[in-house]
């Protein structure tokens, strides 16, 4: 259960004690899928990686087990596409620290993608980084 | 003044937000307008607690643009520039208020070390806020932060700005 409500315990539940909040939530972070704005293992790549960097606890649905194993090492791995590596890097230096992105790291991401493709993978990883974070405050259930 | 590592669209908005590089994904800046409005606007907690911690935020991530922004409904309920002044590192040493450090410690947590949230803060917050109050503040946070870095990263940002008031999103 979540130390802000006993009656809660996922992230739905204590983010519903905000209805209007979460529905737009949810409305925001569909328009990746729907829209088409990056592809759906990338997405699933990038909020998994997030998760582990900060100890969330939680695990994004819909990843092989081999994906699973080698996302810490993503340098290191054939499994890994030159944008998911790219966008992997980025999402590392977001989380951590947004001031040590270079235009290099840009470079690359926009070389597979597009500057429209960078923008869509920025705001993604906005919430996923402030929401894994949101997560492990809010919601103690699933908490490393 | 920083290089833009993308290019500006055509086509954005005079706001600052819709101008910027943003606009190169419509829908999106569509559905994150309608979430940041509902944030500021159609929310529980009062302007001057999330500007107290966007503002913290805004320093800490070092957004150039996020730290001279202000918004309006939070100066007009009564958050001073006198007070804003004072939402700095050694902010526990300041005249502002227990609630208002007791938000921006959380923010710090938020930002630094989201496992470090103690019971003895936790009773703290819970003593000063109702959950969905929590909730928003939080959901706030992530917000502030998320957009505070996607500045950062985007580049094109000058060195400096001076302090600009903005209505607040709805």
């Amino acid at each position: 259960m979540s130390w802000i409500d006993n009656s809660c315990s996922s992230f739905e539940e204590v983010f519903s004690l905000r209805d209007n909040l979460y529905r737009d939530y949810q409305s925001f972070a569909q328009v990746f899928v729907s829209e088409g704005l990056l592809d759906g293992r990338l997405m699933q790549l990038c909020q998994q990686r997030c998760e582990q960097l900060h100890r969330s606890g939680h695990s994004v649905s819909g990843l092989d087990k081999d994906l699973l194993e080698a996302l810490p090492q993503w340098y290191n791995s054939p499994l890994f596409s030159p944008l998911e590596k790219a966008a992997l890097q980025l999402a590392e230096c977001f989380c951590l620290d947004p001031h040590s992105i270079s235009d290099a790291m840009t470079d690359a991401v926009i070389a597979h993608s597009s500057d429209a493709g960078l923008v869509a993978l920025l705001e993604y990883l906005a919430l996923c980084d402030g929401f894994a974070r949101f997560r492990v405050l809010l919601v103690t259930e699933e908490a490393a | 003044m920083s290089q833009s590592r993308v290019r500006l669209p055509e086509a954005a908005g005079d706001d600052p937000i819709s101008g910027s590089a943003l606009a190169l994904q419509p829908e999106a800046l569509a559905a994150f307008n309608r979430l940041y409005g509902t944030l500021w606007s159609r929310g529980v907690l009062d302007h001057p607690s999330k500007e107290t911690a966007r503002l913290r935020n805004a320093r800490k991530t070092n957004c150039v643009f996020c730290k001279n922004v202000r918004f309006a409904k939070a100066k007009e309920a009564g958050l001073s520039e006198e007070q804003v002044e004072q939402i700095r590192d050694d902010y526990a040493n300041s005249d502002l208020s227990p609630r208002q450090k007791l938000i921006l410690r959380y923010t710090d947590i938020f930002l630094t070390d989201p496992h470090g949230l103690d019971d003895s803060l936790k009773k703290e917050l819970k003593a000063e806020f109702s959950p969905p109050e929590l909730v928003e503040l939080t959901a706030g946070l992530a917000l502030f932060m998320g957009f505070s870095k996607i500045a950062v990263s985007l580049g094109g940002m000058p060195e400096s700005l001076p302090t600009f008031e903005m209505p607040t999103p709805e």
